[in-house]
């Protein structure tokens, strides 16, 4: 297993990693001057806020106030970590009550179409802190992108119920 | 050294060691370091405290806090205990609640003698309620006056509490002058007089296995526990419904602890839980027989 560090130099979380970030409407785009980005559904009705407190990502307050399609956390990754043997995940976190994310990695073709490989484990979170961990296999994916012009690591978030998710920490892995 | 204005202070009793190795670690998070040794000399020299006093017999953990917190120069205080150690978040911690103003923060510890797949945590008691109040996360969190009661039904541990100086003064709140249970009057009372309270989820103290410690103790010393709740129950009798709603059940459950888990029995004990329960019928009729 090797941390990636020479593809992640700098870290592309080191502002929120070190610095605060106040109170902040969650608008799409990225979050904090790191690499890491809001996508929210733009006809979502919904009311959320974040911010950054000190050796954590991030903090957010969310709250459903009608239909919404989705709410995404995005950070790009090297295209060219699918052409390793795996490409893994961790991240530690919390909510205030129980809630459900997805993870997937996304791969922007050529052809300027986009397809998204979900990790097998579903990331539930209550009010204790966990330590998610998963790993994707490429050889084990049926129609793996191989040739993918970008990557992305994509969190989806729920959004139909209020809650409060506290995102500790964040890290890629790959071999 | 950290944006806020802190003082610690820690009584001690005996572990120089630990009380050397405590306050090692505590350079450059506070302003003030404050010792109170409890009629026996703990210091080893190995640190160097910007204050030491010595009680001229043992007294109790309740007194030497309470001389600890009158010699207190800085805004706020952090009362410890010599045998635990600051959690890896309380630098942190320290940092967020720089520029605000708060009368108590309460944030979270962790357990040596508790495991949880395999890292150290807190009782479950303790993590329903911090869920139940809906502060179980967050790096800082106002807690709106309806919530004080549910969280002031935590254990009473003075290490889990950052106070500001001032406002323990005006409102003339101390620990008790007993042997064991003296942090009674403050996390109550406490909770119950502030104005501004902020909650963290982060780690600032961790609990070691001692030995000797006060909380282990068993037996009749535990008598002290009634006259450490006594005047908590007198003011709480006269707050609003919901302090008296989660005080009955805290102090009946406190009793049973003693009882069940501290061999709390003999006639000095009964003698003192009669008059106690004479006095708050309310505590009485939460006591099973």
């Amino acid at each position: 297993m090797i941390w990636p560090r020479d593809r992640f130099c700098p870290d592309p979380l080191a502002g929120l990693r070190g610095g605060t970030y106040a109170q902040t409407p969650l608008i799409a785009g990225a979050i904090g001057g790191s690499d890491l980005s809001w996508q929210p559904d733009p006809k979502g009705d919904f009311r959320a806020h974040w911010h950054s407190p000190q050796g954590r990502l991030l903090e957010l307050d969310y709250a459903c106030l009608g239909a919404v399609g989705w709410l995404g956390l995005h950070l790009p990754v090297p295209p060219d970590l699918g052409a390793g043997r795996w490409f893994g995940v961790a991240l530690r976190h919390a909510a205030d009550r129980p809630i459900t994310l997805r993870l997937c990695l996304r791969a922007h073709l050529p052809c300027a179409g986009r397809e998204d490989v979900f990790f097998l484990r579903m990331g539930m979170v209550g009010p204790e802190q966990v330590d998610h961990i998963d790993v994707i296999d490429p050889a084990r994916i049926i129609d793996w992108p191989a040739q993918a012009q970008a990557r992305e690591l994509v969190l989806f978030l729920p959004v139909t119920q209020d809650y409060r998710w506290a995102l500790h920490d964040l890290r890629l892995l790959a071999a | 050294m950290t944006g806020l204005d802190i003082a610690l202070v820690v009584a001690a009793r005996g572990d120089g060691s630990a009380l050397d190795g405590l306050l090692r670690t505590a350079r450059g998070l506070f302003a003030q370091m404050i010792v109170v040794e409890d009629g026996v000399s703990c210091l080893t020299g190995a640190a160097r405290p910007d204050l030491t006093l010595r009680l001229p017999w043992r007294g109790g953990a309740g007194r030497a806090r309470n001389l600890g917190l009158a010699l207190v120069d800085c805004d706020y205080v952090l009362f410890f205990d010599a045998d635990d150690r600051f959690g890896p978040d309380l630098p942190a911690l320290l940092d967020d609640l720089a520029g605000r103003r708060f009368d108590i923060c309460a944030f979270r510890h962790a357990d040596a003698r508790l495991a949880r797949r395999g890292f150290w945590a807190e009782d479950v008691g303790a993590r329903a309620i911090w869920a139940e109040a809906g502060l179980a996360i967050g790096a800082l969190t106002p807690v709106a006056a309806r919530l004080r009661p549910q969280l002031a039904c935590l254990p009473a541990y003075p290490w889990t509490r950052i106070y500001r100086t001032a406002f323990l003064r005006e409102k003339r709140i101390g620990f008790a002058p007993t042997w064991v249970h003296n942090d009674i009057p403050p996390h109550w009372l406490g909770l119950l007089h502030a104005q501004e309270v902020l909650a963290s989820d982060r780690i600032g103290a961790l609990r070691q296995r001692g030995q000797d410690r006060l909380s282990d103790r068993r037996g009749a010393i535990r008598a002290d526990l009634f006259a450490a709740l006594d005047p908590v129950a007198r003011v709480i009798a006269r707050a609003a419904a919901p302090w008296q709603a989660r005080f009955a059940p805290w102090a009946a459950d406190l009793i049973h602890w003693a009882e069940e888990e501290r061999a709390a029995s003999g006639p000095i004990w009964q003698a003192e839980k009669r008059r106690f329960v004479e006095r708050h019928p309310d505590i009485a009729t939460r006591l099973v027989a």
